[in-house]
Order: structure tokens, then sequence, then C-alpha cells
């Protein structure tokens, strides 16, 4: 309650403060300017298994979680317990928590289950949404979300958002963004009440019937402020509250559940970077603070577990860099304590080396790293790996290999629950490898981009819960995968003119968007520590080896017509494919309209989700909702410079 | 663009070679007339998914998946016990609250009992009237074989009645909630509840007679804080004629006895899959001190989940779950511990029932 008030202190101060200030488009680029400074030679230098979500795909998603943007515009696989239950991520067959998600720089991952619900992330709190299955020293990649200053440019001060979905979802976004020379400040706030509630043909008991106990509701406020202290030094502050409440309904097996969960989580951020004014040298410091608070109630069982759970992240940067050459040390450490248990806690720290350098003449990118941790549990392996890219700037072509060490440490949980922990676990350890092709054109009325990374990786003493009344997590030795991740995008301009309208030049465009991902995964355990396994040789238990996506589009100044097409395939649900869940297609249609008043621009979105009513479980016996509609308007104030700037 | 989406399209079916579909399953019923065992299969809580196996003896073939397969669904969520009788099968389903009877020729259901709360365990009396434990309240539903209707529900103290065995008249029922020390006596051609006999020791949860008509009751639960131990009463008096305790944080389950009840057996386990105290254990009944070292030890990264001894050649039958996400390993073993054959049965084997 405490942080609750403290935060409403903050994020009303802040309103107050800045509500004061002018809307000056000089300034805010001028802030965009010395951002832009500090980050451009990383962005350039980024390896290309990376794909960031567009912000015209973001606003289709306002009211949506990650989980709903991932599962439609990602080749990553999101294991689903239902509409607003716990949902996770599976990067290229990767488990849950060894993808890490980064919030401004800091992985949010709980430490205590090592994974993050995206089902309680909701889009709208991010300014941008990254997926980097490639990521350096992750197993499974990463989701990187940020706030970053440079995003506000385009961010109306104002933005007032309202949503409803037939499965009786209500939702509010509000968002208050503004800058002057020194100071930045965003605020956002996200509410969401749901009744979940849907009517289903259930197979179990071969009768149509409502989805029950499955109410839920959501609260989310964030904070970003930073602070330009020098021409290029500066200091930010992230702060972010969550809170939820929700039942969990039962599975189709069951007639009714006394089964919730609710919980709490405090984020928040501190950076501070400098650079020298040659740029040659840079310093980054980050910190932060994590609480979490999370609950599980069976009422009927008279079952009830509470953890509450504290992480404390430090992070520290020096980059010496020169033309197209830059080495890093960077010094981390991470702390993370179950409260009021003793000796519950795990401590991570060590340093990194790394080196890049890009030749623009010949096009060719390398960058190398070597990480080493100490833990106060057990020793954690060195990672280390190797990137290097070509580029083609005739034909647009990137050819790049990437390969490197990954480890994922046993998390709070794994070692410490009751009943089941296992003291004895070792991290995992991976070797990642990829090889991929880039490739973008640019003609006069296409653009066309395309993404084709084939990947390869071994994890040894892979965690793996095992048990049905009590669960103990094991190392289950070595686990194979290989496969490939590819994305191709593509717009096309139908029809090309320039208007004049009420004192602004907009552009009359006519767009065409296309985009097709497609993944395809094995994975197989390939050495079990158990004398008498059947999994061998097997796919991995919730990862389908084929996905496919597609999404095609109009876009109008005024209208969008969008059609997204989801093929799911099998997923077995045991480690030895005798149970599995049948492959499902999902067909989605979305329909965009922007209007204006005399001082607001208004959009009006209609979506209606699984057109052809298709019966699919996420998870064994959950249930996804069938045939559903959706719709949500949004106010911006219209700001004439703003417009121009645009 | 079109040349390039016929190149990526190309790329992707040029990759993707494995086939997606799973492989049928078997669908061939057992030979009943066989000696066999049955095998119960408890399924991956949530997920509704227990069933049955059958082992046919004579050649050592296996039936998994007999329900669904014939029936078109499983029994439901956490198969808990199996008992014949009078010709049908039984089985408890405890986490979907409901007994069904079977028909085993056809595998079709004769009749499913519901409302009752997570039944446990049966001990069926004359075959026309069953006693059934429940995990989460504090009742024994008495069923009558006939009618299927519960005709008395006796109230204990304390919920989570276990594991349950019928002598001279009186059944004895063991309770494994933290705070009980009682083991209920139910006299049984009036199934009231006799009296209730004050153990050393809380959460009992297994019972049986051994040669010399002593009760033996396993107990504990280290989960709650509450250590093992196995202590004998005398059948007449109730009093303690052993009490023996077991190592801390050992587990001891599934306590059961041979043909002639003169060996004992029960399962050490190890969660974490550890050497410590983990795997069978034998003793004898005269046997004053517990055993150090298990009579067949369990894999490494393994605990074995159930047992059951066959009453015609007392041969050992042995299961590991394997974790329960994928099927069971089923060894079976000779008196002696020597190891006969390994059968793959369902998710979960929990407990085995010959014939």
């Amino acid at each position: 309650m405490i942080q609750l008030r403290v935060f409403l202190f903050l994020f009303f101060a802040a309103l107050v403060c800045t509500s004061t200030t002018a809307q000056n488009t000089h300034q805010l680029k001028t802030v965009n300017v010395n951002s832009q400074a500090i980050l451009v030679k990383k962005t350039v230098l980024r390896q290309k298994s990376y794909f960031e979500l567009d912000s015209s795909i973001m606003k289709y998603y306002q009211h949506k979680t990650l989980t709903d943007v991932l599962q439609e515009n990602s080749n990553a696989f999101l294991k689903n317990y239902g509409i607003g239950m716990l949902s996770t991520i599976s990067l290229r067959g990767s488990s849950a928590a060894q993808t890490g998600v980064y919030w401004n720089g800091i992985n949010v991952n709980s430490a205590t289950t090592g994974l993050s619900d995206f089902s309680l992330f909701p889009v709208s709190l991010f300014n941008k949404v990254s997926i980097s299955s490639g990521e350096e020293g992750q197993i499974g990649g990463a989701i990187i979300l940020s706030n970053d200053i440079q995003d506000r440019n385009t961010a109306a001060p104002i933005h007032l958002s309202l949503g409803y979905e037939s499965t009786g979802s209500k939702s509010l976004l509000f968002s208050q963004a503004s800058a002057t020379r020194s100071w930045s400040v965003q605020n956002k706030l996200f509410v969401q009440h749901a009744n979940n509630r849907f009517w289903f043909l259930n197979p179990a008991q071969d009768s149509i019937m409502p989805l029950n106990h499955a109410r839920s509701q959501q609260y989310g406020l964030l904070s970003d402020v930073s602070k330009h202290i020098r021409k290029h030094q500066e200091v930010s502050l992230h702060v972010w509250l969550s809170r939820y409440y929700r039942q969990i309904p039962p599975t189709i097996y069951e007639d009714s559940s006394s089964k919730n969960d609710d919980g709490s989580t405090l984020r928040s951020v501190l950076e501070w970077k400098t650079q020298s004014r040659n740029l040659h040298y840079g310093v980054h410091v980050r910190t932060g603070y994590i609480r979490e608070r999370y609950q599980y109630q069976d009422s009927m069982l008279q079952m009830k577990t509470q953890s509450f759970l504290q992480t404390i992240p430090f992070q520290f940067m020096l980059r010496r860099s020169k033309k197209n050459t830059y080495a890093d040390i960077q010094w981390s450490a991470n702390y993370a304590n179950l409260m009021f248990k003793t000796d519950s806690n795990l401590f991570r720290t060590g340093p990194k080396l790394s080196f890049s350098i890009y030749s623009p003449h010949t096009g060719f990118n390398l960058r190398t790293f070597f990480q080493k941790e100490w833990s106060n549990l057990f020793r954690i392996p060195s990672r280390y790996g190797l990137f290097l890219s070509k580029r083609f700037k005739k034909n647009g072509l990137q050819l790049f290999v990437n390969a490197h060490t990954a480890v994922r440490t046993p998390t709070l949980n794994e070692l410490y629950f009751n009943p089941g922990g296992n003291p004895n676990l070792k991290p995992e350890h991976s070797y990642n490898g990829e090889l991929g092709i880039n490739f973008e054109k640019y003609g006069k009325r296409f653009i066309v981009k395309t993404d084709l990374i084939g990947f390869k990786r071994t994890v040894q003493n892979w965690i793996l819960w095992y048990g049905n009344a009590i669960f103990t997590p094991h190392n289950i030795a070595e686990v194979k995968s290989y496969g490939m991740d590819s994305r191709l995008e593509g717009s096309y301009l139908l029809k090309q003119r320039q208007v004049q309208r009420k004192e602004m030049d907009q552009a009359q465009d006519i767009l065409l968007k296309t985009s097709f991902m497609y993944a395809y995964t094995i994975i197989t355990t390939s050495k079990s520590s158990l004398n008498a396994s059947y999994s061998e040789g097997k796919q991995l238990a919730y990862v389908p080896r084929y996905l496919f996506k597609w999404n095609v589009g109009v876009v109008t100044p005024r209208w969008e017509f969008s059609y997204h097409y989801q093929y799911t395939g099998y997923r077995f649900t045991t480690l030895d494919e005798s149970e599995f869940l049948l492959p499902y297609t999902l067909h989605a249609l979305k329909a965009g309209l922007h209007t204006n008043t005399y001082q607001y621009r208004i959009h009006w979105q209609l979506t209606l989700n699984n057109v052809l009513n298709t019966y699919y479980e996420g998870v064994w016996g959950r249930v996804m909702p069938g045939r559903n509609l959706g719709l949500s308007v949004s106010f911006e104030p219209i700001l004439k410079n703003c417009c121009k700037r645009m | 663009m079109v040349r390039f989406a016929l190149l990526w399209i190309c790329l992707g079916l040029f990759v993707s070679c494995v086939k997606d579909k799973p492989n049928p399953v078997q669908t061939e019923k057992p030979n009943l007339n066989h000696s066999g065992v049955w095998v119960l299969n408890e399924g991956v809580y949530g997920n509704s998914n227990a069933d049955l196996s059958f082992i046919d003896l004579s050649d050592n073939t296996v039936y998994n998946n007999l329900y669904k397969q014939h029936y078109g669904e499983s029994f439901g969520d956490i198969a808990q016990d199996v008992q014949w009788i009078q010709q049908t099968l039984w089985v408890t389903v405890n986490n979907s609250n409901k007994i069904i009877i079977l028909d085993p020729n056809t595998f079709q259901p004769i009749h499913e009992i519901k409302n009752i709360i997570s039944p446990r365990y049966m001990q069926s009396i004359g075959d026309s009237v069953v006693l059934v434990t429940s995990l989460t309240t504090n009742h024994i539903y008495c069923i009558r074989t006939s009618t299927f209707e519960v005709f008395k529900v006796i109230d204990v103290n304390y919920p989570g009645t276990e594991h349950l065995v019928l002598h001279n008249n009186y059944v004895y029922v063991t309770n494994w909630h933290e705070n009980s020390p009682l083991l209920y006596r139910i006299h049984v051609p009036d199934f009231n509840l006799a009296s209730s006999i004050i153990l050393k020791h809380k959460a009992s949860h297994d019972v049986v007679v051994d040669a010399d008509d002593n009760i033996w009751v396993l107990s504990g639960n280290p989960y709650k804080n509450v250590s093992s131990h196995l202590q004998v009463l005398h059948a007449q008096t109730y009093q303690t004629v052993k009490d023996l305790a077991f190592p801390n944080a050992a587990e001891p389950i599934r306590l059961c006895c041979d043909m002639e009840r003169k060996n004992l057996y029960f399962i050490g386990v190890n969660y974490s899959g550890q050497t410590t105290y983990n795997g069978l254990f034998k003793m004898n009944y005269l046997d004053d001190v517990l055993p150090q070292q298990p009579f067949i030890p369990a894999n490494l990264n393994s605990y074995f989940y159930s047992v059951a001894i066959n009453p015609t050649n007392n041969f050992i039958f042995l299961a590991d779950a394997n974790g329960f996400n994928q099927r069971s390993t089923l060894y079976e073993f000779s008196g002696n511990g020597k190891l006969q054959h390994t059968f793959i049965t369902g998710l979960g084997s929990t407990k085995m029932l010959f014939q």
C-alpha cells in the first residue's frame, strides 16, 4: 500500500510539474538528438536476428497484452493457459525461463519462477517491443521492452483510449508525455476489468457451456522521468507498478474451480549515462529494485501459498568508442531473495568484456564478448561468443553468423520451493549457433524485407520439473534443437497523392502491407539423466514443430483493414510424445478508422478474433475463446506543429 | 516480390522434413483369460488423463490406454485405486470426485458414482459393501455394490483418511492429516466407528496386518514437518509392540506385504532423485529394526512410485513414474530382487491388481 501511495504521489507530482511546461517541438528534438548520439552505434551493430515491432502494429494492441501482439506478429510461441491467464513465451523451443525479458535494460523475469507472465504485460505501457532471438548470453533469446526517451518524439502529450471486448473485458488507457529542454516525463495508466466469459462446446462433457470463474482485474502504472544534466549526461528513473487479481477457471474436465491468484509487483530502474565531449568514452550505470508478491489460493482444498521476493540488480558499463569500433567493460551484480526466509537467496556477480568493429567500406561487422559470473550457490560457466556479418551494399543483402554460449541459473523456486525444491541443481548451459540472411530491397513502390535464419542449439543440464503431488526440478542432461526462423515483409504502394487539408499536408498513400512468419523448430532430448526415459529423440512438450502466420492489410490515411492467419502444429504434452494437442488454425479481421474533430484525432478500431469459431486449447484442458469482438476508441489532441514534425 | 516469396517458401519446405502427425495408437483388446496385471495410471495432475493398462503375463504384452481407446475418454483426473468387486473393476478418481465401475471385457463404464469428494482408497466387504476414504473431507463413504448408493457416511475427527484394511470384522483406517494421531476402527456389520486408536505418531497413511495379526501402521508427512514412523500394534490390545523411527527427511510410502504376510515392503521416496533412502525396502515381520539399505535401489534421478507383490509367486512389480511427464516403467523382479522384465505402461502407474 505504501508503494502505491509513493507511486501515486510521484505520478501526480510529475503530472503537475509537467503540465505547466510548454509543448515545444524544438526542445523535444534537442532531447532526441542527444539520446540518439548515445544509442546510434549500438543500433547499427546489433545483430539481425532482432526484430522490433512496428509502432503501426503496436497501436492495434493498445488494449491487449504482449501475449496477443507476439502471438500474431512474431515467430514466438505463447503457451497460454486461457484468456487472461498465465501466458509464457517460447522462442525457438526454449523454456520461458531461458528467455530474458528486459525492461529498460533490467531482466524482469521473476526470480522465483524465472519467467514473465505476458498476460500481465499490457502492450500500451511500452514504447518499444523487440525480439532478439539470438541475444548474446541468453539461451532462449530476449524480449526487450523499453520506454526510450527518443520515442516520445512521436507520442502525443495526452492519449486516452477505451476498449471493450465481447468476452466482457473493459479497459482504459491514459498516457501523458511532456518535455522541456532538460526534463522529460511520461506517465501511463492501464486498467482492465474482464469477465472473460464465453460459451464453448465442451468435448469432455459434450455440452455447450460458459467459462465460469474467470474474472480478472489488472492495474498498471508506469512512470518515466529523465533529466539531462549536461549535454551528454542523462539521469532517468523508470517506475512500474502492477497489480492483478484473477480467478482461475476450471479445465474442460472440471465442473468448477475455486482457485485464484493475485499479485503485485514494483519494478524500478535508475539509470545514469554520460559521454565524454568527443564521444569516445561513455559510462552507463544502472540499478533497480524489484519487489514481488504472489499468492495462490484454492478455497476448496483450503490451500494457500504466498511468496514475497526482492531483487536488486546493478550494472556498470564503461565504453570506449572510436569511429566504428567500440570496447565495453561491464560489471553486473544481481541479488535476489525470498523475503521472510533466511538462506533463500541467490547472488551473482561478474564482469563482461565485449568488443565490436564495423567496417563501412567492406561491410564487415565483428562483435565478440566474454562474460564470467560467480554465485554464492554454484559454479556458473563462462559465456563467450562471436558475431560476424557481411553487408552487401549493392543488393541490400546481409549474411551473418552468430555463435555463443549461454547460461541460465536456477530460480529461487527451483532451489528452495517447499516441497520439492532441489538445491543440487546446476545452471543450464548452452551452445547456440545461428546462420542467417537479411535482405532489404527498396523500390519506387515497394519495400521487401526478409530474415531467414537457421539455428542450432545444445543445452546441457536443462531443468525440468518432475512429479505429480510433489514437483521437483531436475537437470535432465542434454536437449538439442535446430530449425528455421523466417520472416518476409512487404509493402506495396497502391496509390500516392498529396492533399491540402486544414493547413496540414497529409500523405494520401494507400499501402498494401503483408508479412509471413514461419518457424520450424525441432527440439529433442538427446541424453536423459533418467535410467529409463522414453523422451530421447522426442519433441519437447509444448513446442510446436510448425508455426505459420500471415498478415495482410490495406492502409489508407483514414481506413485500415487487415487479415491475420495463424497455424499452430501439434503440441505434445508429454516428453515421450504419447499425449498431444491437435493443431489449430485461426483467422482474425481488423479494421481501423481515423476521424478528426475540432481538437482531437479519434481512432476507432474493430477486431473480430477467431472468425471461424475454432475450438482450441492453449494448454491441455484450457479452452481458448471462440469468435469474439473487440472495439476500442482512442483520443489524442491535434497539435499542428507536432503533425508537421511527423 | 513474388520471387522472394517463392524462394522463401521453397527454403521453408526444404528444411521442414519432420512429420508432424503422431503415430496411431494400438486398439487391440487383451485376452482376459490369461493371467496378467492391471495397472492403474493416475495421469498427470490437472490433465484428466488417468487410464488403465493390462500386462498379459503369458507373453508379456502391454496394452495401454484401454479405457480411452475403447470408451473414448479417460477416467478423469488422478485415478487413485482399483479393486475387483463382483467381476467389475472399481476405480476411484480423486480429483474428479467420482468412482467409475467398468466392465473389464468391454472397457465400458457400467456406472459412475459421483459426488464422492476426493475418493482415495477402497476396501471391499464381502463384495456387498465398499468403504471409500477421502482426501479432503473427514468422511468415510459406505457404498452398497448392488445399487451403487452411498448408504452411510462415517464422520471422523480429521480430513484425509487414507489406506484401510479389513481384519476380523473391523476395518482399520489411517488418517494422513498432520495433526491426527488416530487410527479409526470401524465395526463391519453395522459400519459404526467403534473406536479411535491413539497412535504414538501423527499422519498415518498405510496399514497392513502381518502373519501374527499385528497391525503395522506407517505414518509421517515430511512436507508438513511430521517425521515418519512405523508402529506395530497388538491386534487385540492395540498396545505398541514396535515403534521404529525413520531417518530425518526419509519418506516411506506404499507399505505392503507378501501373501504369507511375513515380508513387508515399502518404498523410500527421494523426490530429488538422490540416493539417500531411495528405493524399495524389505523387512521381515520379526525384525526389530528398519532396513538401512534398499532391497532394490532406485536409479539416480528417479524414485519408485508404486509396488505390488504378485500373489502367485511373490514376484515384485515396481513402477517408476519417470517424472509423470512420460510413460512409466514397470519392473518385474523375482522375490530375491532379480530383474525379470521391464514394461512400458501409462502415465503415473500408481496401483497394480493381479488376475
